[in-house]
């Protein structure tokens, strides 16, 4: 008798024992879930200011580099190939004179480029929202992606205005980007600038 | 013989309790060894969830200091002015130079608004100093531009400016400082 008592567990050995194994799993496990939470949480943060950042830093540096003017097409978007060309300077000029008159925001910019090469940004609904997208009518260009289906793109605005009558246009130009899916609290990050455009 | 077969009992008890049970110090062992791997398991759970929260902070604040530095680059292209403002009135037509030298001794802005990209405004500076700036901006940060302006015969050549987005982390305050220079290059 005695010797099979100390062979094996008494109940109340048994029940210590799965009581901390209970109590330190759920506990373990509680933290391996927060981690993992976090990680997806940055990664999510990630893509938002990689895609952001590119998307930004394309755009800016185009439209800054290499727009000369402005247009303003009559018909968006079932017209991508616009007919407008600046013909009678001011009036046809998008680009308000500040401070007569204040900026319209539009979710769309044309522009062409000093050998007349046409030039725009604008959003096309993807799957899973809008994404931002380029398009060069002259160079066969219609509907590049600037930004992929893993974010969704809003509150896209251009405006644009003047100092002065022949300063160069400052074209300003904001956006958010978020995350696309379902979930809590999805990453959003606001991108915005103002620029004057530099081959004017 | 009898005394050898109860020897032999003993001995063959002996042996059965060893193998059958465990001693104190290697319950000991097990128990510090277990232990051990267990809290450093958490520990280190623990510790790379701290670091990709602060990450999280920093890839947020970074941006928020970036977004900042563009929108004062904007205004240097922009709105330079380039005179130094001696007890000047600011409006809206004043430029970068007079707005950060309007009172010597105090050139720190708080630029918590995070709806500094307004497109139907032009001036959009916030008001000189930073005795209230708050960590608001977005929940967390607080957001403070530090202008210093070297002058020539009373105009500015060159700004340097420190901006510094810092919030609360663990009863500390962390920061990311982005400096920049402006200048005019005519």
């Amino acid at each position: 008798m005695g010797i099979k008592r100390r062979d094996s567990f008494t109940l109340i050995e048994m029940i210590i024992v799965i009581g901390v194994i209970g109590f330190a799993l759920p506990v373990m496990f509680a933290i391996l879930f927060l981690v993992i939470q976090q990680q997806s949480r940055i990664y999510s943060l990630q893509i938002v200011k990689k895609e952001g950042d590119f998307a930004y830093n394309s755009m800016k540096t185009t439209i800054r580099e290499y727009g000369k003017m402005v247009t303003n097409p009559s018909i968006f978007p079932s017209n991508l190939y616009p007919s407008i060309y600046l013909t009678t300077f001011p009036t046809d000029d998008p680009c308000p004179i500040l401070p007569l008159s204040t900026p319209a925001p539009v979710p769309f910019i044309f522009l062409y480029d000093k050998s007349m090469t046409d030039f725009n940004y604008h959003l096309v609904a993807g799957a899973y929202g809008d994404q931002l997208a380029s398009s060069s009518a002259r160079n066969g260009i219609s509907g590049d992606f600037l930004t992929s289906s893993n974010v969704a793109i809003t509150n896209l605005q251009f405006s644009c205005y003047r100092t002065s009558q022949f300063a160069p246009p400052v074209v300003s130009l904001s956006f958010t980007v978020t995350k696309s899916g379902t979930g809590m609290d999805l990453p959003t990050l606001n991108y915005a600038s103002r620029f004057q455009l530099r081959s004017y | 013989m009898p005394n050898l077969c109860r020897l032999h009992q003993l001995m063959s008890l002996k042996k059965l309790n060893i193998n059958n049970g465990f001693s104190l110090i290697e319950v000991l062992i097990f128990v510090s060894v277990f232990s051990l791997f267990f809290v450093m398991a958490a520990a280190v759970m623990t510790t790379s969830l701290k670091i990709t929260k602060q990450n999280q902070d920093k890839i947020l604040a970074t941006h928020y200091a970036e977004d900042l530095q563009e929108w004062l680059e904007a205004e240097k292209n922009i709105n330079w002015g380039g005179a130094v403002c001696n007890s000047c009135a600011i409006t809206s037509k004043s430029g970068f130079t007079e707005i950060i030298t309007q009172t010597p001794g105090t050139n720190s802005f708080c630029f918590n608004d995070i709806t500094l990209h307004d497109n139907t405004t032009v001036n959009g500076w916030p008001p000189l100093g930073v005795s209230n700036c708050q960590m608001t901006m977005g929940g967390r940060y607080r957001r403070i531009a530090t202008f210093s302006a070297s002058v020539v015969d009373n105009f500015v050549n060159q700004v340097n400016v420190t901006i510094s987005v810092d919030w609360m982390d663990g009863g500390h305050v962390k920061s990311v400082p982005l400096q920049s220079a402006f200048s005019i290059w005519e």
